[in-house]
């Protein structure tokens, strides 16, 4: 850079006043014997007083942007400085992350499309995982068959009856089904039916126990009524009568847990009354607030010669 | 002056007390019966007031027949006497009723049972237990009945019935008139009704009415709602079941989780769902009217006749995955720009009728052809 072009590039800062005295002096002298750089000053001269005369309105993010410019030169200088090797840079590249999760996605397909069977987990959508699919809907079919609505990728049906092992699963499945109280109303009817077999008994109690919606918990109670003298049965239906919030249900818990006591032809007499049922029915005493369901079980417990109180 | 005479109550019987009928001995129980007969005009209102299970069976005649049962467990007479204590029977005239008042005095390990004969003059029959079931099998006339917890069974009815249960199921197989029962909690079924229905389920359980002469109201603070075929609009709601009508003139149905099921005659269907599906099917020849159905999240399935003249405005707010499937070219879907919702599909088939209004936020829109 020659002397003139280092003058003129200094010229702006004399104009607003911010060179040193001694870069003012030096500036001083060359303009003195320099015709060429005192028409520069000039012009800068007329161009700063042409800009003085405008009123301009800096945007409200001219703050803001300048600060993003001066954060990108900053950083741009210093990835200058340190340039990365071929192999971070490879790394670095965005469009890997996406070619990488696109042939994550088409191995996935055309693994599940060629090879159907391989065990590779993608057969846990098959019918004997339901757990990887979701029951919609199900209902009865002709000739005492059922069809279970599935949906999996795509909604197919599932028919058979309820021997069916495959059919009984999804039910069982269904009957359990935490988002659609409708559904697991269908299925549990339909298990009702079918209460003989264990597992189904067990999936009964549970949603007499565990299912929130007190439609559901009537319909495996009905499923139930057959096995009241069977001991798992008769325990969640204690539990029933202690803790259930629906009157209704207590009413019928109480209704099923009594039958035949007391009544005078015959059925379960006072003596008959199982021990488990009177220490329920004393701490029933103490909370419930239902007359008939209080009646029932003060009459039980006199009829034993028990306390209606604990101590 | 009027009103004293009008609450004037006039005794007609009082029977003997429990004590001094014969007790007897059947297996480990002591059985006490104390039965008896009283005359009733026709067209009168019989009213029985007591405590205890209630059987209400047909009569002959003029007469009125009661029968006290009742039995406890007693190591001698004299102790089972003790325990039934007593109580009496008195039959009284009040505001135009007949009362009977079945009052037992009993210790309450006594199971009692009441059974009374009413013959088919007698218009109105009105039970009050104080605890206990009340069985009707077979009356002409009207029931009125109110148990502060108990099963509540109707068999054949001629009129209406009312009936109100603290807690327990109400079944009902037939009625020749409306319906209008209330249980705090317990399933309540409906098999036959002559004319309207209206079932309350105050904390939840199921209701289910197969045929119903005049409009059905149902409502059940938890439970799923069934209704086979109803002569008028359907009113349903319920805060977690699906709400499912067979045939109705008119159907407003709303539920806070489940799916609704909707066959609609004529009327307006107004169908919402906080969560489950909807499944609408127009029947050929309906003289539907302007209808909404609305799924918080959940798929909408309408089934449209050919024939059927319908305008049909659909939204779908799901969002980039929206989805309008119409079997109708008429329908026109404008595909949702890129973060642009709702997905709209409008269009009059047939020429056009009244507007079905769909709208789901998260789920698909199905318009199928019949």
């Amino acid at each position: 850079m020659n002397t003139c072009e280092k003058i003129r590039t200094q010229l702006g800062l004399l104009l607003y006043g911010e060179l040193s005295f001694d870069e003012e002096e030096a500036v001083d002298a060359h303009l003195e014997g320099c015709a060429e750089c005192r028409t520069a000053l000039e012009r800068e001269r007329e161009l700063h007083a042409a800009l003085d005369g405008q009123q301009i309105e800096p945007p409200a993010s001219a703050l803001w942007e300048s600060r993003q410019n001066l954060q990108r030169l900053i950083v741009a200088e210093h990835t200058a400085a340190h340039r990365l090797s071929w192999w971070d840079q490879f790394l670095d590249a965005r469009w890997l992350k996406s070619a990488g999760a696109l042939a994550l996605l088409s191995i996935g397909f055309f693994g599940a499309r060629m090879f159907p069977g391989l065990g590779l987990g993608i057969t846990g959508m098959s019918m004997l995982d339901p757990g990887a699919q979701r029951v919609r809907s199900v209902e009865p079919g002709p000739h005492g068959g059922i069809q279970i609505v599935l949906d999996e990728t795509r909604q197919r049906v599932v028919s058979g009856g309820l021997d069916d092992q495959n059919i009984r699963v999804l039910l069982l499945s269904a009957a359990k089904d935490p988002s659609d109280p409708g559904l697991r109303y269908e299925s549990v009817g339909i298990l009702n039916d079918r209460a003989q077999a264990a597992e189904v008994r067990d999936t009964l109690i549970y949603a007499l126990e565990h299912d929130e919606n007190a439609g559901v918990r009537l319909k495996a109670m009905d499923g139930l009524r057959p096995f009241v003298l069977q001991p798992e049965v008769r325990k969640a239906l204690s539990g029933v009568l202690l803790s259930d919030g629906n009157p209704g249900m207590r009413t019928q818990a109480i209704d099923l847990l009594t039958q035949g006591v007391g009544e005078g032809t015959g059925g379960q007499t006072g003596n008959a009354v199982d021990r488990d049922l009177i220490g329920i029915l004393q701490g029933l005493m103490n909370r419930e607030d239902n007359a008939y369901v209080r009646q029932r079980g003060e009459r039980v417990l006199q009829l034993v010669n028990a306390s209606s109180e604990t101590y | 002056m009027k009103l004293k005479l009008t609450c004037l109550v006039i005794s007609v019987a009082v029977v003997a007390a429990a004590q001094e009928a014969p007790v007897v001995r059947e297996g480990a129980y002591w059985v006490g019966n104390v039965s008896d007969s009283f005359p009733i005009a026709a067209q009168s209102r019989l009213q029985v007031n007591t405590r205890g299970n209630v059987v209400v069976r047909k009569g002959a005649g003029d007469q009125v027949t009661y029968r006290v049962r009742q039995s406890v467990m007693a190591a001698t007479e004299d102790q089972a006497r003790a325990l039934l204590g007593g109580g009496g029977a008195q039959v009284s005239t009040q505001r135009g009723r007949v009362v009977l008042q079945l009052q037992p005095v009993s210790a309450r390990m006594v199971k009692t049972d009441i059974e009374i004969g009413v013959p088919a003059q007698v218009s109105t029959v009105i039970i009050q237990t104080e605890l206990g079931g009340i069985e009707v099998a077979d009356f002409d006339g009207a029931v009125e009945l109110r148990t502060g917890g108990g099963q509540i069974q109707l068999g054949k009815i001629g009129g209406t019935v009312q009936c109100y249960s603290g807690a327990g199921q109400v079944a009902i197989e037939r009625a020749g008139g409306a319906i209008h029962c209330t249980t705090v909690g317990g399933n309540m079924f409906v098999r036959d009704a002559g004319g309207p229905v209206a079932l309350s389920n105050q904390m939840g359980g199921n209701i289910r009415v197969d045929k119903a002469a005049g409009e059905v109201r149902a409502h059940s603070a938890e439970g799923m709602i069934e209704i086979g075929q109803a002569g008028g609009a359907v009113f349903a709601d319920t805060q977690g079941g699906f709400i499912q009508v067979g045939s109705a003139r008119g159907v407003q149905a709303e539920s806070a989780a489940g799916m609704v099921r909707v066959k609609n005659d004529a009327g307006p269907m107004n169908l919402a769902t906080m969560a489950g599906n909807i499944l609408a099917e127009l029947l050929s020849g309906a003289r539907m009217q302007d209808s909404s159905l609305v799924a918080g999240a959940g798929d909408i399935t309408v089934l449209i006749p050919s024939n059927l003249a319908v305008s049909v405005m659909a939204r779908n707010s799901t969002g980039g995955t929206s989805r309008i499937v119409s079997d109708f070219p008429e329908i026109r879907v404008t595909p949702a720009r890129f973060f642009q919702s709702p997905m709209v599909g409008q269009g009059s088939i047939n020429g056009g009728g009244p507007v079905l209004n769909l709208t789901t936020s998260s789920g698909v829109i199905y318009l199928r052809r019949k």
